[in-house]
């Protein structure tokens, strides 16, 4: 069944969630929130498990990051994720809260109701507890080759840009690669192995409609595959799930109408 | 592959479809797949209705005694509606590929007419068509 | 088995196949134009309802109503293998099954037209 169906389409037993350890609650505490947390460690010789802790409300910060900073800081040091800016410029902690992908640091934990339950970057490899590996997306970045191409050598100053055409870029220069969106998007968690996904997609076409850039046609040509692009069936869970509010779905929808415009 | 290898450690996937909160989108992007797998099945339906005429009063007959049944109406039904919702999702999906919509709360708005527009045109078409 | 690839290696795969783009057209073509055939087909099917055999075969013998059906059959036999193949090549990654079911997918597309076809051109016909 597991070579006849997508990679983890439930089938696959390494990465069934056991129940997992019950952190006592803060003694003295007003308001606490529970938090429920993937954890996994690969020298444990077990698999992943969710933990259970329960946070004092009136002594932590405002955003979900604040909360897995005090778990790691005061209840349990092993809790292991990324985080870097902890102003939504980076990227590094994006992840799945509460049913949906966004970076913790930007997440107000008031938003959420109920239990706070929160999961590695969704159908990435696991790594540590809510780090992911992210070798197989950045070599899929590396793909559509982010940078500009140009056969004619660079000039003394910049490469010079009109106001109308620098405006294209807006709504996509801004992508952190974060990868939430690429981590909600079912056409990645059946095909991600040959789509390509959203952040990626939306990086290319960032490139693509760069009016300094050359190589339009070639970035074009590495996209045209029935995988690589056409797996996309605008779902929109991309563009609800970015951080930033950027979206991913359209700048796939542009590309895919500069495909047809080509062939007509 | 049979076991007399030293088992590779398996990286586990972080969990996807079982902890994801079912967007509307995502919902009728499933529904739309669904009703054209349905409709796809369907056209035996129809190419049965055609092939039926063609064949004679005993097969047309046959197949009115069929889908005038309980059992065949609620086929005959389901089909209406899958062939609306189907086909109003069609539209949803070529307002978006011409990349109009995307924004919130449009695209919401989009996917709830699909949803409610083809509910209440296949109800209308069986309350004024069908022959009480 | 142990994947040593790269993960360029892995991520670059068998390259871009430069296609898709055909088959990606021809489904929004033939649902633009299938919104306009359908309305059409199911005025026709309402049209029959309740009607007794002879009113019916003088229906779909009707010149109009047969070039509608036919071009119906025609662009959703189309449209609908394309979308089969696309649920396959989602769902299916076995490659031998991936095979079998795009084959069976193409021929009961082409089935279904092709006797629809017959029996729409043998009802205007024969009157």
């Amino acid at each position: 069944m597991r070579a006849f169906l997508p990679l983890n389409f439930g089938t696959d037993t390494a990465s069934w969630v056991a129940k997992g350890k019950i952190w006592n609650t803060p003694a003295g505490a007003k308001a606490t929130r529970v938090f429920e947390i993937y954890r996994y460690d690969s020298e444990s010789g077990r698999g992943p498990r969710l933990d259970v802790y329960h946070i004092d409300r009136g002594s932590c910060g405002p955003m979900v990051l604040d909360a897995l900073i005090k778990i790691k800081n005061e209840i349990d040091p092993t809790l292991t994720f990324r985080r870097s800016c902890r102003e939504g410029v980076c990227g590094s902690c994006s992840m799945s809260i509460g049913g949906r992908n966004w970076l913790a640091c930007t997440q107000r934990i008031d938003d959420i109701e109920g239990s706070i339950r929160i999961f590695p970057l969704n159908h990435f490899p696991v790594k540590k507890d809510l780090v992911v590996d992210q070798r197989h997306v950045l070599a899929q970045h590396q793909i559509i080759q982010p940078w500009l191409k140009t056969a004619k050598p660079a000039p003394e100053g910049e490469w010079l840009q009109s106001p109308e055409d620098r405006v294209k870029l807006d709504g996509y220069y801004e992508c952190i690669l974060c990868f939430s969106c690429t981590g909600g998007c079912p056409s990645y968690w059946w095909n991600g192995d040959r789509y390509l996904g959203p952040a990626v997609l939306l990086q290319a076409y960032r490139w693509i409609v760069d009016s300094r850039d050359e190589a339009t046609g070639q970035r074009l040509d590495t996209l045209e595959d029935p995988f690589r692009l056409y797996r996309c069936h605008t779902i929109m869970n991309c563009t609800k799930t970015c951080p930033k509010g950027l979206e991913p779905a359209k700048a796939i929808a542009r590309i895919k109408a500069m495909l047809v415009a080509r062939q007509h | 592959m049979t076991g007399t290898a030293a088992p590779t450690p398996r990286i586990p996937i972080a969990p996807h479809m079982q902890v994801y909160r079912p967007t509307l989108t995502m919902v009728m992007s499933i529904m739309h797949r669904l009703t054209g797998t349905a409709l796809y099945a369907g056209t035996v339906v129809f190419v049965w209705w055609l092939v039926a005429v063609a064949a004679g009063r005993v097969a047309y007959e046959t197949f009115l005694d069929v889908f005038g049944s309980v059992p065949g109406l609620v086929v005959l039904f389901g089909l209406t509606w899958a062939v609306l919702h189907h086909a109003l999702g069609g539209i949803r999906h070529l307002i978006w590929d011409v990349g109009r919509a995307h924004t919130y709360p449009w695209r919401e708005y989009l996917a709830r007419a699909n949803l409610i527009g083809s509910l209440t045109l296949s109800a209308t078409l069986w309350v004024v068509f069908y022959p009480w | 088995m142990e994947d040593f690839r790269t993960p360029t290696a892995r991520a670059r795969g068998l390259g871009a196949a430069r296609g898709g783009t055909r088959d990606f057209w021809y489904q929004r073509v033939t649902s633009a134009l299938g919104v306009l055939l359908i309305t059409g087909a199911i005025i026709v099917v309402i049209d029959s309802i309740g009607a007794d055999y002879d009113d019916v075969r003088a229906l779909l013998s009707n010149p109009v109503v047969v070039a509608l059906l036919l071009l119906a059959l025609l662009n959703f036999c189309i449209h609908m293998r394309i979308g089969m193949q696309v649920i396959i090549e989602d769902y299916v990654h076995q490659p031998m099954a991936k095979v079998l079911l795009l084959i069976v997918n193409a021929g009961f597309s082409t089935v279904i037209g092709v006797v629809g076809a017959v029996a729409i051109i043998k009802i205007a016909f024969s009157g």
